[in-house]
């Protein structure tokens, strides 16, 4: 009962403090300080910094700034005009035309992107203008670019799930590697979406503008060549078992950086503003990382967690039941708060429950991947609305009525996920080396 | 001073992504030592500690351009009174807790000077070297917060605002 109270208390003093605007890593530090000084006895201050010590020296975080440089290296080159100049022609005839070009050229790059708001970024960058030119119904054109955006999570390199990896101690390798076949589920439910919308909607799809014969687009095809060269550099020696997550990222960095040598966009600003970027980017998740580890060790103190547990299990739920609530629940908490505070706050309160439900942890990584997703493209909050306000200057929630229908696909692929596990785990266990 | 406290923020920035770049290059040593077969020494444990050094010391540089999250539903729709007495109890709490965490670092790495604690790694160094950059990057986090915090009490904007109005394109570069 003491611990009801204690969780209650916490739970409004997480309200208060993320409501208040405090900084997300300073109210997961400043919870764990609460939950350890009044309600046990232990020495917090020098088990806050030697937790936290402990926690950001990890050798698998080290992926983490990695691939953040790398999005940042990449979003500097011509990398988003290649891809379009390389997809366009083949997608022209496809019903639906060039808004394929969204959820193929977010798929791709998702591929060598770890973040969902710089994939949208990145090719948005080159799709908007592009179909807005041609006449392309807008609120398609900008929902399908924030639904496909988000694969930049699910497919990988995938920044939200080193974290996930490093929060609740699962295998970054497999975690990426299990992404990948329900990334290839999102991307065919989005794209089926928009031809079907376009077949429904024939008035709306302005005509092809591109004539080419069959060998003009295969010339054109060239332009995809290096991204391919990298994503088979970094997910291919994943998978081969050859590199662990952290050296497929320095591959990935220094492909990246002979990508922007020879297309000459190599400067020393574009360089060091690249570091820094991705510095900050680094800094900003890191630091909410050594926050969140500090509150996993002061919840286990508590005993909050394990109770919680105790208490779920007693209830009977059926895993089925717990995952729908789980969804509900974090549907409602994305509209709130971003997807790293989300995944943090799950790996120190709820993980024991989905391991005594008998939830594999794995699949559980690919879940909660998905659910942020959804998190990014709902209004209040979500970075990728903010990138595409960004780009297109429209407001928040027309953005987020754009994206409704890509919103609802997410769900879907829960479900498809639910009902055939093997979707996640099938790859993973095909791995050499084991990850 | 001000001149100071801003050279300060940029140089701890900048060590920051230098351990940045560290990280790839130990790391790209360690590929190529293991493909040439000549020993890697410890370079995951190096790597790790330039991460950690990276993430500390780029703390209030990142504080100053606005790009540590927060959730500003309530502060962005708050009148200029009520948005001040926010920001104000924020930068407090933010500076308390910031600045107890830098002691209890600082008090670690004397421990380990202290008591001569060495990596476990194949090239055992004393961890006190390490550690003094978490520690570096929380005293000069607490000064940047403390920064602020009287900014906006003598009326100013904080940097971060600041930084948050110069912003062509919001958060690209994020999650």
């Amino acid at each position: 009962m003491e611990q009801f109270w204690l969780s209650v208390f916490l739970l409004i003093v997480l309200a208060v403090l993320l409501a208040g605007g405090l900084w997300i890593a300073l109210v997961l530090t400043a919870m764990g300080w609460v939950a350890m000084e009044f309600f046990t006895s232990a020495p917090v201050g020098k088990l806050m910094a030697t937790t936290v010590w402990g926690s950001s020296t990890s050798w698998s975080l080290t992926a983490l700034p990695l691939f953040i440089w790398m999005g940042e290296i990449l979003f500097r080159t011509r990398i988003s005009q290649d891809m379009f100049r390389g997809l366009a022609p083949w997608l022209t005839h496809v019903p639906g035309r060039l808004m394929h070009c969204n959820v193929l050229g977010c798929g791709i790059f998702a591929a060598i992107s770890g973040s969902s708001a710089a994939t949208a970024a990145t090719i948005g960058r080159i799709t908007i203008p592009e179909l807005t030119r041609r006449g392309y119904y807008e609120p398609m054109a900008i929902g399908s670019l924030a639904g496909a955006g988000t694969l930049g999570l699910l497919i990988p390199p995938s920044i939200i799930m080193i974290v996930y990896g490093v929060a609740a101690n699962v295998s970054i390798a497999r975690l990426f590697i299990a992404g990948v076949l329900p990334g290839l589920v999102l991307v065919l439910l989005f794209s089926g979406y928009i031809a079907g919308w376009a077949l429904l909607n024939r008035e709306r799809t302005p005509p092809s503008d591109i004539r080419m014969t069959f060998v003009q687009k295969l010339a054109a095809s060239r332009y995809l060549i290096p991204t391919v060269l990298l994503i088979v550099a970094v997910i291919g020696s994943i998978y081969a078992g050859i590199a662990t997550p952290t050296e497929a990222a320095v591959l990935g960095v220094v492909g990246s950086l002979l990508l922007a040598l020879v297309s000459r966009s190599l400067t020393w600003q574009t360089f060091s503003s690249s570091v820094m970027g991705a510095t900050r980017t680094s800094c900003m998740i890191a630091f909410i990382l050594a926050g969140a580890s500090f509150l996993t060790v002061a919840m286990g103190f508590t005993g909050i967690p394990k109770a919680m547990a105790a208490w779920i299990t007693q209830q009977n739920l059926s895993s089925g039941m717990l995952i729908a609530a789980l969804t509900v629940l974090y549907i409602i908490l994305g509209c709130f708060i971003d997807g790293i505070s989300m995944v943090v706050l799950t790996a120190a309160v709820i993980l024991p429950t989905i391991h005594a439900a008998g939830i594999d942890l794995l699949w559980f990584g690919v879940f909660i991947v998905i659910v942020v997703e959804m998190a990014q493209i709902t209004p209040p909050v979500g970075f990728n609305l903010f990138v595409l306000q960004g780009l297109t200057g429209k407001n928040i929630f027309y953005i987020g009525r754009a994206a409704l229908p890509f919103f609802v696909l997410m769900v879907v692929a829960v479900v498809v996920i639910w009902a055939f596990p093997e979707l996640v785990t099938y790859l993973p266990q095909r791995m050499m080396g084991g990850g | 001073m001000r001149r100071f406290l801003d050279a300060l923020y940029v140089a701890s920035g900048a060590l920051g992504g230098l351990f940045l770049v560290l990280i790839g290059v130990l790391v790209l040593l360690e590929i190529v030592g293991r493909e040439l077969r000549f020993a890697a020494y410890s370079f995951d444990e190096f790597a790790g500690y330039c991460m950690a050094a990276s993430s500390f010391l780029a703390l209030a540089h990142t504080l100053r351009h606005n790009e540590h999250i927060r959730v500003s539903l309530l502060i962005e729709k708050a009148g200029p009174r009520a948005r001040k007495v926010l920001e104000v109890l924020c930068l407090g709490v933010a500076a308390l807790l910031v600045g107890y965490f830098a002691a209890f670092s600082c008090h670690m790495v004397y421990y380990s000077w202290r008591f001569h604690e060495v990596s476990q790694g194949l090239t055992p160094i004393p961890l006190w070297i390490p550690q003094t950059g978490m520690a570096l990057g929380l005293v000069v986090m607490t000064i940047a917060l403390l920064d602020d915090l009287v900014a906006i009490l003598c009326g100013a904007d904080t940097s971060y605002q600041r930084a948050e109005k110069t912003k062509t394109m919001p958060v690209t570069e994020n999650l």
